[in-house]
């Protein structure tokens, strides 16, 4: 019966993708309703098994439906698997998704293609859950490729917009790149392990960890095999070098981009890590790299977040800079608190995107220089706004806060090489979150209005669909923290999401306490508690002082004294230029040569074969005047040239 | 023989041939009917047509699937699990075409009761030949089988080319036959007067054939008959030309109902020389040699072809040459590979039939502009969105993409040439196949990327009956794909 529920989970979304897609043209309305409820379903099917897993006993679940292919060595089913890490996944994937569905109604109203949004809007949610419940890697990736078409199905839903097609063109590439390394990755376990199943390729690497098995701890092997898997984290993920297309992927409209950002693709790369990190821990330069490649990404991507006009795209590189904090927990071997971070993130970083949808809905404008002065008119909003950005600034007691402070703390005591300049990059990072989450709530929600007066007469609060959702979420943000209270008040009272996750991370752990360092001093912790509290702070006065206060003389003597800093910030590192002066001038130029190949090679082949085989078939013509008596001779010496084979053969 | 036991005997393979027995009672109604209906209710034939396949179906269904073989008059036919699944592919097929036929038929000059009668009659031949057991019995079933088609392939009369089509296959589907009867002259001869398959087996096995290249040169006559019925390389001359001249729902059952009986009755005959120790390395040789130049001549041959079906007779020679690959390894010998090989081709027919059905499908409701030259398909992505992804589809399959039954079926068949450590077989395989993107893409870039010609307006839309088929074709491409137990238990 249990299995029944949990195959309910990924097939109500896909029941709504289908009943949206073949029949949404005589649903109209009705079917984002459907929509709704298929994932409300799915949302009422998640939270008791994660009540049941965090509060009761809780074992893991296995449902293997059928096998799918069976050929010599290949054993592959379609087999779901419920543990820990499953249900904290499910839990908030699948209700962020519910609330996104439900806003949806009110932002998409009108919009001629309603009903395939929300079909396209099922696939990517049955997708998601897919990847989360798969027990085996083909299976993920199956559910890994399904969130990449959606997002680009998704990112490129406004056809005539322009932009918006070759956003959704680059998010596809992009994330093909990484699936490569995904694939490589793949392949390389199958052939050495002969299995693919999660459950197994972990107790190989068990053995591993003694230094046996092909997964022998810091060998060669597992480090290129994890190298690969995080090649494809970093396309899913949007991390260095391949997040470039996260920030374009803006164009899309932005329930897709609360969707993205907060519940269904992003956190997939920190997932699989996660779910491999049984492996991963058994590769310590795979690690080092993960935790630096981290590190600059949340400083590289927070620094741009700074000086963005548009109010998506600072909430874009936010995004990226956030996965920087989640893979640098990753990369210092705090798996639990880069996954708790990735559930608090959703519900602030889910609130954002809708609030922001909200301010585009109602005002037209997304460019923070045309807006200020939304909180009279638009309070919920305005006030949803504002708690998802101290949650995300990392003031305490809010969610943002436990969830970040855990991560800092963690790479400061890890032990890991570098620990102390990946904190202190980190430091820097958190720093500058508290910087542009406030800049852009100071420059849309306060101060004076700078909308046109047209457009200012028009301002309303949104209706309800989307007021709760967004209300909800910053519920989330507050309270999510109390999940995981950080240890040092009073360990084994409350066993949190560390305790939760303490099964699936056991491999993990064995190995670390083998090889790592850890550092336990409850003092030192709660100094740098206070530390970085100081500095949210400080992030806080700085945004008031030149978003709010100083607008905007003051921030341009700033953007002048710091000039350098500025255009490399303003001009995105010139992340995008490089790539497109150099990679894809690359590419243009291969793909030139391959075009002169075609052309004067292939073709000129293919017309020579063409050639010969009209000169062979006009040879034949002359032969015979009715083509049956030919047919026939050339079946007769088919037969002789048989009964040849068997007589010489014999 | 006990005359009681006879008796029971009869009965029950009456029972359990009762879905022949009804398609050739369908038959006969619709014949009938046909007759003696108004004229204004030639209408209801398809549907009595339809009820005779449905019928069918169900009593196929009610015999159920069989582990063991189970041998029917006295050894003239056998029921196992093989010809179970090739016969739900064949009446499945059958129930398709007759859904798609109507419409193409409105406005031509072919008489209705015929066609579906002999419809019918083709449908109860294929079941008929992929139940063989017996020399004889395949021989006649062989026969039955391809006068159905001679009359089917010219029923157009008033168009020559049809006409054409259908003397065309005669003259070489006789020539065939001699072949096979030749063959089925020599197996007698050389087992002692054996026609029974296991009494042929076991003639085999117990060195009773004293002259085994008597035997080999029997079985590779056998086989040249087969080849002309399954289209393999050198033997396939006719397609191309039978294809493009015949009715299109004609040659959808030609290209997809004949190869899926041809082909299991040939593994039957596969199957009952595989345990044999004397076996020539040459009926080896011969089966590889016609796997390998079916992929190379049907791939190359598809490469420059400008008619859609035409593309596709060469295709579906291509496609049977991949479908040799299982049998050429059996019998290199594997006998062991004998359960993954008969799993892989019967996966693979009903892969085949799919794909190759809804790109027939799709051609049928587009007639006349679209059973021509690929470049009147210019623009359809536009014109007729549903059909130009249905098409597209079906090319994507053909490819051997993921996630569609044409990948999972080429898995399958190459698997086996792995296993059996033909490591050359699947190589040739897997590069034939990327041959064919070359061709097939062309019809995909010729509906989504090619302006239509001037004055290609829309096209007529397809009737009810005809958008069901070709949704449930559509459907199945996936379907099969993700469940395949669906079809293999």
């Amino acid at each position: 019966m249990t299995a029944f529920w949990i195959v309910l989970i990924p097939a109500l979304p896909l029941a709504a993708f289908l009943i949206n897609g073949l029949f949404g043209r005589w649903l109209h309305r009705a079917g984002g309703w459907i929509a709704v409820a298929c994932m409300g379903g799915s949302a009422a099917i998640s939270i008791p098994l994660f009540i049941k897993a965090m509060f009761g006993r809780f074992e893991p679940i296995q449902v293997t439906l059928w096998q799918w292919m069976a050929n010599g060595r290949i054993d592959i089913s379609i087999g779901l698997r419920v543990d820990q890490l499953t249900c904290l996944m499910l839990l908030f994937v699948t209700c962020v998704s519910f609330l996104v569905f439900l806003y949806s109604m009110g932002y998409m109203a009108g919009d001629p293609g309603f009903n395939r949004f929300f079909s396209f809007l099922g696939l990517f949610d049955f997708s998601m859950l897919v990847l989360v419940l798969a027990d085996n890697l083909p299976v993920l990736f199956v559910g890994w490729e399904g969130v990449g078409l959606c997002s680009y199905l998704l990112i490129g839903f406004y056809m005539d917009l322009a932009g918006a097609p070759e956003a959704g063109k680059k998010a596809f590439i992009v994330n093909r790149i990484g699936d490569f390394g995904f694939l490589v990755g793949m392949m390389a376990l199958f052939s050495v392990l002969g299995t693919l199943d999660i459950q197994k390729i972990v107790a190989v690497a068990g053995q591993g960890a003694h230094g046996a098995g092909p997964l022998a701890y810091g060998g060669w092997f597992v480090t290129l095999v994890t190298l690969a898997f995080f090649l494809g984290c970093t396309g899913k993920s949007a991390q260095i070098p391949l997040f470039t297309w996260l920030p374009d992927a803006m164009a899309g409209p932005t329930p897709v981009s609360a969707l993205i950002h907060a519940a269904t693709m992003v956190t997939a790369g920190v997932y699989l890590i996660v779910r491999m990190s049984a492996v991963f821990v058994l590769a310590p330069i795979t690690m080092t790299v993960i935790a630096g490649v981290a590190a600059a990404t949340a400083f590289v991507a927070g620094s741009i977040a700074l000086t963005q006009q548009d109010i998506k795209k600072v909430l874009a590189y936010s995004t990226v800079s956030q996965l920087g904090f989640m893979f640098l927990a990753c990369g210092v071997g705090a798996f639990g608190a880069g996954i708790f971070h990735v559930f608090t993130h959703s519900f602030f970083k889910g609130c954002l995107f809708l609030g922001a949808g909200s301010v585009i809905h109602a005002a037209h404008a997304q460019n923070l220089d045309h807006l200020g002065g939304l909180r009279r008119r638009m309070p919920i909003t305005a006030w949803t706004f504002l708690i998802a950005c101290l949650s995300i600034a990392g003031l305490p007691p809010l969610a943002g806060f436990i969830s970040k402070d855990e991560i800092l703390w963690m790479t400061f005591a890890s032990g890991a090489p570098g620990s102390l300049l990946l904190w202190a990059i980190a430091m820097i990072s958190a720093l500058m979150t508290a910087v542009y989450a406030f800049r852009a709530y100071f420059m849309a929600f306060e101060g004076r209005t700078r909308l046109s007066r047209e457009k200012e007469h028009r301002l309303h609060e949104s209706p309800w669909t989307m007021t709760v959702p967004m209300v909800l979420l910053a519920a989330g943000a507050i309270v999510a923290g109390a999940l995981n209270l950080p240890g040092v008040f009073g360990e084994g009272a409350w066993r949190g999401v560390n305790g939760l996750l303490a099964p699936v991370l056991e491999p993990a752990r064995r190995v670390a306490e083998m090889h790592a360092h850890e550092m336990h001093n409850p003092g030192l912790e709660k100094a740098l508690m206070g530390l970085s509290i100081v500095t949210a702070v400080l992030g806080v006065a700085l945004a008031w002082r030149y978003a709010l206060a100083a607008w905007p003389s003051g921030a341009q003597t700033l953007a002048r004294r710091l000039r350098p800093i500025y255009r490399i910030s303003l001009n995105r590192w010139w992340w995008d230029d490089i790539y497109m002066k150099y990679v894809a001038g690359g590419t243009w130029f291969v793909a030139r040569a391959a075009t002169w190949i075609d052309r004067w090679i292939i073709d000129g082949l293919l017309h020579s074969v063409a050639g010969a085989a009209s000169l062979a078939s006009r040879g034949v013509r002359a032969l015979q005047n009715g083509q049956a008596q030919a047919y026939a001779l050339i079946l007769l010496i088919g037969a002789n040239i048989v009964i040849g084979i068997i007589i010489w053969f014999k | 023989m006990n005359l009681n036991l006879f008796y029971f005997h009869v009965v029950d393979s009456l029972l359990l041939t009762s879905p022949l027995l009804l398609l050739m009672i369908a038959a006969i109604v619709v014949l009938a009917a046909d007759v003696m209906m108004p004229r204004d209710w030639r209408g209801a034939l398809p549907w009595i047509a339809g009820i005779g396949v449905a019928a069918s179906s169900l009593a196929l269904a009610g015999t159920g699937i069989n582990g063991i073989a189970l041998t029917l008059f006295n050894g003239a036919l056998v029921i196992d699990r093989l010809t179970f699944l090739s016969d739900a592919v064949i009446l499945g097929g059958a129930l398709y075409l007759i859904a798609i036929s109507p419409r193409w038929l409105r406005g031509r000059w072919v008489p209705q009761g015929e066609y579906y009668a002999l419809l019918l009659f083709a449908t109860m031949a294929m079941m008929a030949l992929a139940h063989s057991n017996e020399l004889l019995a395949l021989f006649l079933n062989f026969e039955l089988l391809s006068i159905s088609f001679y009359v089917l392939l010219g029923i157009e009369k008033r168009n020559p080319r049809s006409s054409e089509a259908g003397f065309k296959y005669f003259i070489i589907g006789s020539l065939a036959a001699a072949f096979l009867l030749m063959g089925i002259v020599f197996i007698f001869g050389a087992t002692g007067g054996q026609t029974r398959f296991e009494a042929i087996a076991r003639a085999l096995d117990g060195g009773a054939v004293r002259q085994p290249l008597f035997m080999a040169v029997g079985l590779g006559l056998l086989f040249v008959g087969f080849a002309f019925k399954i289209t393999l390389a050198p033997f396939h001359m006719y397609a191309p030309d039978v294809y493009d001249g015949a009715p299109t729902p004609v040659v959808a059952a030609l290209a997809t109902g004949t190869k899926v009986a041809g082909f299991t009755a040939l593994f039957h005959v596969v199957e009952m020389v595989a345990r044999w120790k004397g076996l020539p390395v040459g009926v080896w040789g011969a089966f590889y040699a016609a796997a390998v130049a079916s992929m190379v001549v049907g791939n190359v041959g598809a490469v420059v072809q400008p008619n859609i079906k035409r593309l596709l007779a060469y295709s579906s020679i291509a496609h049977s040459g991949y479908m040799m690959i299982p049998l050429a390894v059996v019998l290199a010998p594997r006998p062991d590979l004998i359960g993954a090989a008969r799993d892989a081709v019967a996966y693979y027919l009903l892969a085949y039939t799919i794909m190759t059905l809804l790109a027939f499908g799709v051609i049928s409701t587009l007639a006349p502009e679209g059973e021509g030259p690929i470049a009147a398909w210019a623009g359809l992505g536009r014109r007729a969105p549903m059909r130009a992804a249905f098409m597209a589809l079906a090319m994507l399959s053909l490819i051997g993409l993921p996630p569609t039954v044409g990948f999972f079926g080429k898995i399958a068949l190459f698997g086996v040439a792995i296993d059996g450590a033909h490591i050359r077989l699947a190589v040739i395989g897997i590069l034939a196949s990327v041959v064919s993107v070359s061709y097939y893409l062309r019809v995909v870039i010729a509906i989504y990327m090619s302006e239509p010609a001037e004055g290609a307006g829309r096209v007529g839309f397809p009737n009810a009956a005809q958008t069901l088929a070709l949704v449930v074709g559509a459907v199945c491409v996936f379907v099969f794909a993700i469940f395949p137990w669906l079809y293999s238990g």
